[in-house]
């Protein structure tokens, strides 16, 4: 009998948060009674694929030297998955506000210039976010006429 | 038909014992897939996922000392320790040995990596997935075609009955995402018209070949119809996969869409952790009697 009332209580249990999950989904209309990270977990594990861009978005790493001079570093070594993965990733999605990403930049190019200086004597480092026009030519075809924007600098 | 028969008919859908071989086949495929996964963060555990490197933990700021400690990243010695834990937690679960301790492990261990790696990035199939290992810890998916199985009754193939609550989860799950994907699609307003579609393409999702596609250039009316047909598609994929006779059309369907994805958006997740999903929309009896490639004793219960 245990066994039963169990089993009803977690059929009930899911089918509710379900419930919460497909009607804000469908009719933006909260069940009440739902916790909110059940429900969270149910809307957006029904999330689609709901932003895209019409700009390329990237991040680009400049260093100092010694002798004062700034140059490139490869994005790679610190995103070295999928483009696509990377593109979301540079934005700090996670992260709610531009305040908290800043913080959380700033933090990033920290621990950046820390990995770099493992190797090379850097003294400063920059965190840019980049943009450009998409094109069917590549994707590199219009980064010419990126803008760039900084987002941290460490130390 | 009275309430109680209804209710018993409810009942006896969810909890009837059933043979667990799909979803010792979910078993199998995910592990494998998430051993995989795993591995292929290797070489980047010192710089990704440990202390000497750059992480940012994501719940470490939330959560009061002294616990926050579990949250940060560990040196590096520790950080392969609980990635060779990982490993072999999913290599484990795949092939059905300690298999409850085996997915804790992984859930543990692959939350832990997850909150610490660089920028956490939580996607719908994350979700899906912690959901599929939280019902398979529970669901005596090894009770076939497991390494359990082989020392216990001596055969891979040796099988005893389950509760069929774990399947009839999976099962809803995948309606209900594709369900509450279709239908959220229908008020975005970025999925009015093909623009979406468009310029995902040209977007670093897209691969050479989507590009080669874009190239052709096909007028936006194209573009508007393909996005109205998926539309509908995720729409009317959760009730085609359910319903029998059309059920074997809508698989071939729902796993072209998806190796579509791949090709054309070098998204792969939703092809190798959600689809393996439909053989829970099988009748359990059915995938029972599949020929599967190891030698076949007699069944036993």
């Amino acid at each position: 009998m245990l066994r039963r009332i169990l089993l009803q209580t977690v059929i009930a249990g899911y089918l509710l948060v379900s419930l919460a999950g497909i009607s804000f989904s469908v009719l933006r209309i909260r069940i009440p009674f739902v916790p909110d990270p059940l429900f969270r977990w149910s809307y957006e594990s029904m999330s689609p694929w709901q932003r895209f861009a019409k700009n390329n978005q990237d991040i680009a790493i400049r260093a100092k030297k010694p002798d004062g001079t700034w140059g490139d570093i490869s994005v790679e070594k610190y995103f070295p998955f999928r483009r696509g993965q990377r593109m979301v990733m540079v934005q700090l999605a996670s992260f709610r506000g531009d305040e908290a990403k800043l913080v959380q930049y700033r933090r990033l190019a920290g621990l950046m210039l820390r990995e770099e200086q493992r190797i090379h004597p850097y003294t400063a480092l920059e965190l840019f976010a980049v943009t450009w026009p998409l094109s069917p030519e590549s994707r590199d075809w219009l980064k010419p006429f990126s803008t760039s924007t900084p987002l941290a600098t460490a130390p | 038909m009275t309430l109680r028969s209804a209710f018993a008919g409810w009942e006896h859908w969810w909890t009837e014992p059933i043979p667990p071989h799909a979803l010792a086949i979910v078993r199998i495929v995910t592990g494998a897939a998430i051993f995989l996964w795993a591995a292929s963060h290797a070489p980047h555990l010192r710089l990704l996922f440990s202390a000497d490197g750059v992480t940012i933990p994501f719940y470490a700021d939330r959560v009061a000392p002294p616990w926050n400690s579990l949250l940060m990243p560990a040196p590096f010695w520790g950080t392969v320790a609980l990635f060779v834990a990982l490993l072999a937690g999913a290599a484990c679960m795949a092939i059905g040995w300690h298999m409850r301790l085996s997915i804790a492990t992984v859930i543990v261990s692959g939350l832990y990596f997850w909150q610490i790696y660089l920028h956490v990035f939580p996607a719908t199939f994350h979700r899906l997935l912690i959901f599929v290992l939280i019902v398979l810890l529970c669901s005596g998916a090894d009770r076939t075609l497991s390494l359990r199985m082989k020392s216990e009754r001596g055969s891979w193939t040796a099988w005893e009955p389950v509760c069929a609550l774990p399947q009839r989860l999976l099962m809803v799950q995948v309606c209900l995402t594709y369900l509450g994907s279709g239908w959220q699609k229908l008020g975005l307003t970025d999925w009015k018209t093909g623009e979406i579609l468009a310029y995902s393409l040209l977007s670093d999702w897209g691969t050479p070949l989507a590009r080669s596609f874009v190239r052709l250039n096909l007028p936006m009316a194209f573009y508007d119809a393909v996005v109205r047909s998926v539309l509908f598609f995720e729409f009317v994929l959760p009730f085609g996969l359910v319903w029998r006779p059309t059920q074997k059309w809508f698989f071939v369907l729902g796993i072209t869409f998806h190796v579509l994805v791949l090709l054309l958006l070098s998204i792969w997740s939703f092809l190798v952790f959600l689809v393996p999903l439909y053989i829970t929309l099988l009748p359990p009896e059915e995938v029972r009697k599949w020929r599967f490639p190891l030698r076949q004793p007699p069944d036993r219960q």
